[in-house]
């Protein structure tokens, strides 16, 4: 791989990691509130 | 979950910026003489490393903070922030391999500074690996005296390049130009960082709230019923 090739590999999977894991937690959030909402509905 | 308002403005924010230093790195940060166009993964390496010691920073304080007046919401801080040093320990790990691989033409070298960085990405992992395995009543106390004795691999990792042989520079000299790139790239690595402690631990929160797997037991049986 020629350096160019390893810097853009790097900030892909670096970058990724972040963005990946703030994804997630958007996700996780979303799943929680739906999941208290229908809690809160059955009460 | 209807994310706020301010929460909306903040990842916006934080991905034009994200978005702003991609675009300087491409077309005005210059590429260095002697190393070539890899050097331009510093701009990554650098303020995740930094940011990397800044939510470890974290871990302790808040560690202190559990230890001292044993409220819940500083064991969540913990671990929120044990979360994103982790992650951001792995970022490190990676942008370091590629580089290395690159220039040194090795993907690893137990050199004092790669050393301790593994210990320390190991060290958190094993933070939340762990935790689950502590019992319950005794987990949060734990966890605190963990998050404060991890944090003494930070300073190893920051002056092993000073205090022993290694293949890391001491200090590099940078351009200007390349100066207020890294200095640009500071601002969405830790504005990501701060987005991550602060969703990660309104999560934990809110899972005790409903009654969910906590980082920490939820609420004892009595109280619920």
């Amino acid at each position: 791989m020629s350096p160019n090739q390893y810097v853009l590999l790097g900030y892909l999977l670096g970058a990724g990691l972040l963005w990946g894991y703030a994804l997630g937690l958007w996700i996780t959030a979303f799943r929680l509130g739906r999941r208290s909402r229908r809690t809160s509905h059955r009460g | 979950m209807r994310p706020s308002r301010l929460s909306v403005i903040y990842w916006t924010g934080t991905a034009a910026c994200f978005a702003g230093a991609v675009a300087m790195l491409i077309v005005y940060t210059p590429v260095e003489p002697t190393m070539g166009p890899i050097q331009k993964m510093l701009y990554l390496h650098w303020p995740v490393a930094i940011d990397a010691f800044a939510a470890c920073f974290v871990v302790f304080v808040a560690s202190i903070g559990y230890l001292w007046q044993r409220e819940e919401r500083w064991d969540d801080l913990a671990v929120a922030a044990s979360n994103v040093a982790a992650v951001y320990c792995a970022a490190v790990l990676v942008t370091g391999v590629l580089w290395a691989r690159s220039v040194w033409g090795v993907w690893w070298i137990w050199s004092p500074r790669l050393t301790f960085s593994l210990v320390l990405f190991l060290l958190y992992v094993g933070y939340l690996a762990l935790r689950p395995l502590v019992p319950a009543e005794r987990r949060a106390v734990v966890s605190a005296g963990y998050g404060i004795a991890a944090f003494v691999d930070v300073p190893l990792v920051f002056l092993s390049v000073k205090l022993m042989p290694d293949v890391h520079p001491t200090s590099i000299t940078l351009a200007p130009a390349m100066k207020l790139t890294l200095a640009v790239w500071f601002v969405p690595i830790t504005l990501i960082m701060g987005g991550l402690i602060a969703t990660q631990f309104g999560l934990n929160r809110r899972r005790h709230a409903v009654g969910g797997p906590g980082p920490v037991p939820v609420r004892p049986r009595e109280t619920l019923a």
